[in-house]
């Protein structure tokens, strides 16, 4: 969700349809302003732009006024499903998928919808193990292709637009990589969703922000990269403190802690660091404990701060 | 029910919360325009669209829109200097603020609020609050021409942008020691708030801060009970919201008047204090050699 120039939209609208910039301008006008509409160096009319859209196959008259809403009551279930995804309920996942679809009725006239549909079903299908690594790989793929071109994913963030579910399927492909053991492919795709985070031209107010970091910090940790892992935990605590949002705190604390004590047992870290270590488990659980999202997370650190004495 | 334009989305919310046109619109547009936009003859910028849907407690953020090449820039300039200012990059700040006014003609209301206001928010991070104050008066009468508390308060609704400068100018006067009218401006937001206690959005980023302050104020004649209520209030708020800032300040606040009423304090997990003080004197995400002082002095280490 955001928001979008007409430029944007033509030529995101133009590639979905598979529609080249001669196709598009054919008896409209010459596609050399196709170009220049895309690239924002021209405003087209109202006129030319319902009837580029007409032509795209999209209805006009949607355009002509140039805010469409969408039922502002999908929003809960949309945030529901995303929890229930967080905390593996595939059964309440299930569910809601369908309510979405049935009771909500899912516009899936926008590509985006599309995209949000299936990665919902990739995750479920995956967890549930009735497809493979590999299968969950390409079929985020195809999800991804049908708003990026293989240049864009290749140059992922350059795109100068990028929806939250494009940067979700982005992330998905890190995770079912590193599910598949190829560590190197799934560093480099978190390194992009990292980068990504840094453009100064986004809006940094969404949840994936911290889930994302979050995952990319433990599969740094889980691999070796223990210091990258430490440097993302700081780097992602400073914005949540700085952000007012604490949900997750406790979880980088965690794994502040558990880098450390992992060094030193590897014999990477000067054994009186250990102090440090059990401060920030400690402290994770004081959070967890206030917070308690997830019962299951308190068991755990209390598990691994006994073990530290 | 899906409202499929601008215009009826902007009607449906105003309706449904009681709110008069003129409410609405005032300092922001006219009346004939708020009816020309809820009849979708004709389409806001984006920039007013974002100020009427704010006043009526919407997120913009949630919505697509399609906007013009100019309106675009804008916005995401907006978002450069606010991560400028975010990350104190002031010169970086400035430099785009530059850019942005050059764009404008000077008669455009918004824009003019937003660069005061990120001006002030400058003059914020360099610690100038009573420069910052008469900035920020300046940046709120662009749009609100009336106190907060007159006449009745159904009469007011503030966008984001309103509400920050309010905010931002209740803290900064209390920064510099003007306490009263510091304590003026935070009472008249508490009214604003409870007049529209059906905008979550404002009520979760801004009644927690409010209740503080406004204790703070309580805390001078020792009316404890009323402390009473706007801190378990506060703390309710931000548990719920997992909202960290100043919950230590509110939770020892606290316990002092429950210590007073002779009520238990059902924190008392002194341990969960310790951590958000150590928390609170983080660097850079990393706790501090104070922090970690404090950790081994004071807390119970085993859970």
């Amino acid at each position: 969700m955001g928001e979008y120039s007409k430029s944007a939209i033509i030529k995101f609208t133009r590639k979905a349809a598979g529609m080249t910039q001669e196709e598009l301008g054919f008896g409209i006008c010459e596609p050399f302003t196709i170009s220049r509409y895309e690239n924002g160096q021209l405003d087209p009319t109202d006129d030319k732009f319902a009837r580029l859209m007409q032509k795209m196959g999209e209805k006009g008259d949607v355009y002509l006024f140039p805010i469409e809403c969408e039922a502002s009551e999908i929003e809960k279930p949309m945030e529901q499903i995303m929890s229930a995804i967080e905390q593996k309920n595939w059964e309440l996942v299930e569910e809601l998928q369908k309510e979405m679809k049935e009771k909500y009725k899912l516009p899936m006239k926008y590509v985006e919808n599309i995209q949000y549909m299936k990665r919902i079903e990739i995750i479920m299908k995956y967890h549930k193990k009735e497809i493979s690594g590999e299968s969950a790989i390409k079929s985020t793929l195809e999800a991804l292709r049908l708003t990026l071109s293989e240049l864009e994913i290749k140059n992922f963030p350059e795109k100068r637009i990028i929806k939250e579910v494009e940067v979700l399927l982005v992330f998905n492909l890190a995770t079912f990589y590193g599910e598949c053991g190829d560590v190197d492919k799934a560093l480099k795709i978190y390194s992009k969703l990292d980068k990504y985070f840094n453009r100064k031209d986004i809006l940094n107010n969404y949840k994936p922000r911290y889930l994302i970091y979050l995952a990319y910090s433990n599969f740094l940790g889980r691999n070796g990269y223990y210091d990258k892992s430490i440097k993302i935990c700081t780097k992602e605590i400073e914005w949540l403190l700085k952000n007012n949002q604490s949900n997750y705190l406790y979880n980088f604390y965690y794994n502040l802690g558990w880098n450390i004590r992992t060094k030193i047992e590897h014999g990477l870290e000067q054994k009186e660091r250990i102090h440090e270590a059990k401060m920030y488990v400690w402290l994770a659980y004081k959070l967890c404990v206030a917070y308690p999202e997830n019962k299951n997370n308190e068991k755990i650190i209390l598990k691994f701060y006994s073990e530290m004495f | 029910m899906s409202e499929k334009t601008l215009g009826k989305l902007l009607e449906k919310n105003r309706k449904m919360r009681g709110i008069s046109k003129t409410a609405l619109c005032d300092g922001l547009c006219a009346i004939p325009a708020l009816i020309r936009y809820e009849h979708d003859v004709r389409v806001p910028d984006k920039f007013l669209a974002d100020a009427l849907l704010e006043r009526l407690g919407l997120s913009p953020f949630k919505y697509e829109f399609i906007t013009s090449e100019e309106e675009f820039f804008f916005s995401m300039q907006r978002n450069k200097i606010n991560n400028y200012i975010w990350e104190g990059e002031y010169k970086l700040a400035e430099k785009a603020i530059k850019e942005y006014q050059n764009k404008i003609i000077s008669k455009q209301k918004l824009h003019v609020q937003y660069l005061l206001l990120a001006e002030a928010e400058i003059a914020i991070g360099k610690k100038k609050y009573q420069e910052a104050s008469n900035i920020l008066k300046e940046a709120l009468s662009c749009t609100v021409s009336r106190k907060i508390n007159e006449n009745t308060n159904k009469n007011i609704l503030l966008s984001d942008t309103e509400m920050k400068i309010c905010y931002e100018l209740a803290e900064c006067l209390y920064l510099y020691g003007n306490e009263e009218e510091s304590f003026q401006v935070f009472n008249e937001m508490k009214s604003y708030m409870d007049s529209v206690e059906w905008d979550n959005e404002k009520a979760k980023a801004y009644n927690p801060r409010i209740l503080y302050r406004l204790s703070l104020q309580a805390l001078i004649v020792h009316n404890f009970g009323l402390m009473d209520i706007y801190l378990s209030s506060a703390i309710e708020l931000m548990i719920r919201e997992y909202k960290l800032e100043y919950l230590h300040e509110i939770l020892e606040l606290y316990h002092v008047v429950c210590e007073n009423l002779e009520k238990e304090y059902p924190y008392d997990n002194d341990d969960f204090v310790i951590a958000l003080k150590m928390i609170a004197m983080s660097d850079k995400g990393r706790i501090t050699e104070e922090g970690m002082h404090l950790w081994e002095n004071t807390a119970n280490q085993q859970l």
